[in-house]
């Protein structure tokens, strides 16, 4: 009995000994590679609404798929292809959280990518910022996801917000010479806060009056009062910050009530896209202005864009191209080229790996620039106008310097 | 002024026309259909596949649209809610809800989510009248919502089949012993309640944008004007609707936006506080014998 005994305390310590060295633990395993890779892929997670009434911006997950597509028909990156995991969040916030953390601790992903939707973002901001989770290109402009930067966040694939009411504003004053302003907002994380600072942006302005305010929610389909209450204001200008539905609503009320004469400028997200056209028909959509940070597919012969129309074309056939679509697929390159440079696949250097992006013009973004104080990536967007069913570039790009606030060029 | 009581009387026809669909249901047949928004937004998509794959004129593919609500309606009785109809009010309310939720399911499989445009019945500028803008589709809405609303006044009240409808509601056993066929009662009053709710959403759709959610919240609205008008008058139903309408634009213009639905259901809140029977319903009258 004894003999067994102590034979069996030797093989037990020489088995565990074997399985030591023969394969590495768990815990090594996660050391040397982050959650989300293996020998083979690369997961990456997206969140946002592909259902409900603002499932336009769902084509931002199929230009990313698309890209991923493109990416990995041609070897993938670093030997690896790439994996998109997206849940619909339906555009609640309750929801994205419950998601993102079955992306994060369930399917394991490397990094998350383009994740639509302001509120949303704000409810998963804690979460992601403990779990060190790569949080790239938030499709949100608001300030607050990299101003002051945030270790983990890089970058927005929309134009920031504040920047984006500042240009518009000064285009209101200097280039259309507007005297009084309406300011329409669509009263939730998204508007209110571009309201307030076209407002504050508009006082530096002695000479332009904000004459008017008026709200709305992003769900409202009846917008007669708010154009009344526009048209009692009598402006020559209407700056409104909304999301595409809303907007075509509010153009066409005015429309309907003779008031066709002020300009009527919208912030891109309601405003950069050619659907607006189908939305709130041709006639009273056309004179729109607003603003980009994407060329159109028409009106760019960047190697890019010539690769988006050929892929995404293919897989997406009855979806314009002139879209959502874009901002996905031009995300997804930022994501990448970092991918690229960064020399081990480690969160840290992953993440330092964005530090190189000096102006970088390989995607469809006019530059890319990233730096220890600098994590917005997209500094530049230029100013366009709605003409005969397109969205074409009437300024030459405007540049925002993060670092000290300046507005430059146009 | 002028402006936002005619803006408010537009969308209180639609609310109203989708009020007299639920009516019509429920004093006939005793069942809250809330499946009605989900079944007028899948009319309206069938009129909208009917233009755009088939390219029919617009009155074909309303008419078209319109003969399918009619046959959805009656399906929806036949194959769900006849089976249910000696059921509890409960088990009811759970199966239009359960049709509501796969409806809406099923739409956005086949359809997709993202809104797109639908024409108007009429086309042309606005013009304006007193000061008073409006559109000839507007226009078209108020002629519809009048003349509908009357037409089923006049068919429930002076008809034979009005009649049958009216007797099925108060007893079923009484009716059938007068010889009337309760079956094809209800059958015809599934096919007219849903044929006013594919009605509503193809005059909705304009306004709201077609989407699988665009009867969201002119159900809601519509559930209001019912409840005001007592869920028993189809007169009131209409009358609901446009006072829904237009209070909630006053609300929204001189007070604010944000406060239109609120103050809306508060008005609700109180008028069934002072009549709980509803501003045209009768008080519930008991006969000794």
């Amino acid at each position: 009995m004894f003999l067994i005994k102590k034979n069996w305390k030797k093989w037990t310590t020489a088995a565990s000994l074997a399985a030591l060295f023969a394969a590495p633990p768990a815990w090594a395993d996660d050391l040397d590679a982050p959650q989300g890779v293996t020998d083979t892929e690369i997961r990456i997670g997206h969140l946002g609404p592909q259902t409900g009434p603002v499932a336009a911006y769902d084509k931002i997950r199929m230009g990313i798929q698309s890209y991923f597509k493109h990416v990995n028909e041609n070897g993938g990156v670093k030997g690896r292809k790439l994996r998109l995991i997206a849940y619909d969040d339906q555009y609640q916030p309750g929801r994205t959280v419950q998601l993102t953390k079955r992306l994060v601790d369930e399917d394991k992903v490397y990094a998350m990518l383009g994740n639509v939707c302001t509120p949303c973002n704000v409810a998963t901001r804690r979460f992601n910022e403990r779990s060190g989770i790569p949080m790239l290109m938030t499709s949100s402009g608001s300030k607050q996801f990299v101003d002051p930067p945030i270790a983990n966040y890089m970058g927005s694939s929309l134009a920031n917000y504040e920047f984006e009411a500042r240009v518009l504003t000064n285009y209101i004053a200097t280039s259309l010479k507007a005297k009084r302003v309406v300011v329409a907002y669509q009263n939730d994380d998204y508007g209110s806060p571009l309201a307030e600072a076209a407002k504050e942006a508009l006082k530096e302005y002695q000479d332009v009056e904000l004459v008017g305010e008026v709200n709305f929610q992003a769900a409202d389909s009846d917008l007669s009062t708010q154009a009344q209450r526009i048209r009692q204001a009598d402006p020559d200008a209407i700056l409104a910050f909304s999301t595409p539905a809303p907007a075509a609503q509010l153009k066409k009320a005015l429309y309907n009530i003779g008031l066709s004469e002020p300009a009527f400028l919208v912030s891109s997200v309601g405003g950069d896209s050619e659907t607006m056209f189908d939305l709130a028909g041709k006639e009273v959509w056309n004179g729109t202005i607003s603003s980009a940070v994407l060329p159109k597919p028409d009106q760019s012969d960047d190697e890019s864009i010539k690769q988006y129309i050929e892929q995404f074309g293919k897989d997406y056939p009855k979806v314009a191209l002139a879209d959502w679509g874009q901002t996905g697929w031009a995300a997804a390159e930022v994501l990448v080229e970092a991918l690229r440079r960064s020399e081990t696949l480690s969160w840290d250097d992953f993440l330092s790996a964005f530090d190189s992006f000096d102006n970088w013009t390989g995607s469809m973004y006019a530059g890319v620039s990233f730096s220890e104080h600098n994590h917005y990536g997209l500094t530049s967007m230029f100013i366009t106008e709605a003409k005969d069913g397109h969205i074409v570039p009437i300024s030459k790009p405007i540049t925002f310097d993060p670092v000290t606030g300046q507005i430059s060029g146009g | 002024m002028g402006q936002i009581v005619v803006s408010g009387l537009i969308f209180g026809c639609v609310y109203g026309l989708a009020a007299l669909g639920l009516v019509l249901i429920f004093r006939t047949t005793g069942l809250v259909n809330f499946a009605h928004g989900e079944m007028a937004m899948v009319s309206s998509f069938v009129a909208f596949s009917l233009l755009t794959n088939f390219e029919l004129p617009y009155y074909g593919a309303f008419l078209a649209a319109i003969a399918f609500s009619a046959f959805f309606g009656i399906a929806v009785f036949w194959v769900l809610i006849r089976h249910v109809s000696q059921a509890s009010h409960l088990n009811q309310l759970v199966m239009t809800l359960g049709v509501f939720l796969a409806i809406h399911g099923a739409a956005g499989l086949i359809w997709g989510h993202t809104p797109t445009s639908f024409p108007k019945a009429v086309e042309g500028k606005s013009f304006s009248i007193a000061g008073v803008f409006i559109t000839p589709n507007e226009i078209f809405v108020l002629v519809i919502t009048f003349l509908l609303s009357m037409i089923l006044f006049v068919l429930f009240r002076y008809t034979r089949v009005g009649l049958a409808m009216r007797a099925s509601s108060q007893d079923l056993v009484a009716a059938r012993l007068m010889g009337i066929n309760v079956n094809a009662v209800f059958l015809a009053t599934w096919a007219a309640g849903s044929v006013l709710g594919g009605i509503a959403g193809l005059l909705t759709a304009p306004f709201t944008f077609l989407g699988v959610s665009m009867m969201f919240n002119v159900l809601i609205m519509a559930f209001a004007a019912a409840v005001l008008a007592g869920f028993m008058s189809l007169p009131g139903a209409v009358i609901g609707g446009l006072m829904i309408g237009v209070f909630g634009n006053l609300v929204s213009y001189y007070w604010a936006p944000e406060m239109a639905l609120v103050c809306t259901f508060a008005l609700i809140v109180a008028v069934l506080y002072i009549r709980p029977q509803g501003i045209f319903g009768d008080a519930p009258t008991m006969k000794k014998v």
